[in-house]
């Protein structure tokens, strides 16, 4: 019996320590978005140093951002293909590749990269402000660091991310009109047509919501995997890879809750 | 008061009693670890004491949360012993920055008058270097700098000539010295430059062992017979500290 008792203990206890440790994330991350938003919302806003973030975020990101725009929009038509070939329903690919760019396949991979780029990049930043000792000059110099710092990041992630969903949708459609053109040999304006006359509005405007959530999500969670690092270049790796995971899946959880809430209307 | 502070089991202060006085240059001096750092940490907010009180102006600061520190530290300003400038910023944009968000002074004022910090720590020739292009020494020196764009009533610095040349310490040992004699400022410096420790101070405050060894005038310094503090001034490799 005692001997069950300690077998059992061992799992629930690391099961408890893994729930304890997920909602301390959990309860900092809340924390910080709580003060970002009061500190987003309150006047003396640090204009350099959220341009500077604004000029930052956009020249990082715009590369990765169109290439994997391109791509997703050509491989969309390349799986709507197959079904347009069997049906003979040309004018529905537009419709078909559209409407996946536009709302899920488009936003979620264009914040996974983001993320990856931006993200990562933020929380290393921070991270190695904060093993250096600069956090601390900050509020040395009698300024919060989450004013300071983390806000004008919240904002240009959010702002920049989107922008660049629209960038991305635009890129998208454009790799899929080329695709439909050279690999299904279906003439381009029958694509554009079919974009145009499928009233995709409804899902482009999906779309950016995602991107306004997923850039406000990605920045508290990178930020806050920045501003938390300890143990000097070791913690930062580990920060760094917490992050990225972390914001995956807050990218994975909000498209859900998005995508349920808005319905399927059209 | 009776401060003690403590990482793991590793007991770094142990029951530190020391009061400042207003106007004077205060040296805290000790061999390298014994918790220098960590005790001018403490006056600032970013440390708190496992036990004992921190005092500021007769108000008791120990239990403080972060939000009421800020003014507290725009009047008692550490730097720290490694340059903590933002390298994103070049040097004038550094010391601009504390001036343009607690003066109310506009992008290009700030940047005027940024140079005339600079001036007093003589970098005013690679204000727009960024601080990855000059070296520590240079980093330190605006450190110092830029946290006195506040008008701080006491200064505190950590270790501020270790690692810069003989002219280079003359002219922070000047800024000293100016400081407190000039401005009427408090100043507490922690070091290990024996040169500027006796030029400069107005008394000595000697840590070992987690505890005020010694305290006084630099007079009493020279001719105590205390054999801690007689090898420590003498840097001898032999006797009590190991
Ligand atoms: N944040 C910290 N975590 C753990 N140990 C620390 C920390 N800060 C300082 N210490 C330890 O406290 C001791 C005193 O450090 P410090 O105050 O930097 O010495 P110094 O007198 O050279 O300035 C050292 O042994 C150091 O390892
Ligand atoms: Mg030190």
């Amino acid at each position: 019996m005692k001997a069950l008792a300690r077998f059992s203990s061992v799992p629930v206890a690391a099961a408890g320590r893994t729930l304890l440790a997920a909602c301390r994330v959990v309860g900092g991350m809340s924390t910080l978005q709580v003060r970002i938003l009061r500190a987003t919302f309150s006047a003396d806003h640090d204009y350099d140093e959220t341009l500077r973030q604004f000029h930052q975020v956009g020249v990082r990101s715009v590369g990765v951002v169109v290439a994997t725009a391109l791509l997703t929009g050509a491989i969309m038509v390349i799986q709507s293909g197959d079904f347009v070939e069997r049906t003979g329903a040309t004018s529905l690919v537009g419709w078909a590749a559209g409407t996946a760019v536009l709302a899920e396949v488009g936003p979620i991979l264009i914040g996974l990269m983001f993320s990856g780029r931006v993200g990562a990049n933020n929380t290393a930043e921070l991270g190695a402000m904060v093993i250096t000792d600069q956090v601390d000059a900050v509020r040395l110099l009698g300024l919060d660091p989450v004013r300071y710092l983390a806000v004008p990041r919240f904002l240009a992630m959010i702002v920049m991310l989107v922008l660049l969903t629209c960038v991305g949708d635009l890129f998208a459609l454009l790799g899929g009109a080329v695709t439909c053109q050279v690999l299904l040999q279906i003439d381009m304006h029958v694509f554009w047509q079919s974009v145009f006359e499928s009233h995709l509005l409804n899902y482009f405007a999906m779309g950016l919501v995602k991107g306004f959530a997923f850039g406000g999500a990605i920045a508290v969670v990178s930020c806050h995997y920045g501003l938390a690092v300890k143990g000097g270049a070791e913690g930062l790796g580990r920060a760094v890879n917490n992050s990225v995971v972390t914001a995956a899946i807050a990218i994975f959880v909000v498209n859900f809750v998005i995508s349920a809430l808005w319905g399927g209307g059209g | 008061m009776g401060l003690t502070k403590s990482f793991g089991d590793h007991r770094v202060l142990d029951g530190v009693d020391l009061a400042i006085r207003d106007g004077e240059i205060t040296y805290i001096i000790g061999t390298s670890g014994t918790g220098k750092s960590v005790l001018v940490k403490h006056a600032v907010g970013l440390l708190r004491p496992d036990s004992g009180r921190v005092l500021i102006e007769g108000t008791d600061v120990s239990d403080l949360p972060e939000r009421a520190w800020a003014p507290i530290r725009r009047r008692y300003v550490l730097v720290f012993q490694h340059s903590t400038l933002f390298d994103s910023m070049t040097l004038r944009e550094n010391v601009a920055l504390p001036l343009r968000k607690h003066r109310g002074l506009s992008r290009a004022e700030a940047r005027e008058r940024a140079m005339d910090y600079l001036r007093l720590v003589r970098m005013e020739d690679r204000a727009d270097r960024m601080p990855a292009e000059v070296g520590p020494s240079e980093r330190k020196r605006v450190a110092i700098s830029r946290a006195l764009t506040l008008d701080p009533h006491c200064a505190i610095l950590d270790e501020p000539t270790t690692g810069l040349d003989v002219i280079a310490s003359a002219t922070v040992d000047d800024l000293i010295r100016r400081l407190s004699r000039e401005l009427g400022r408090t100043v507490v410096v922690v070091s290990h430059d024996l040169r500027s420790i006796f030029g400069v101070a107005d008394r000595i405050v000697f840590l070992y062992k987690g505890r005020v060894w010694l305290d006084g005038p630099p007079d009493v310094f020279r001719v105590s017979d205390d054999p801690v503090v007689r090898q420590f001034i003498q840097g001898d490799p032999n006797g009590p500290i190991v």
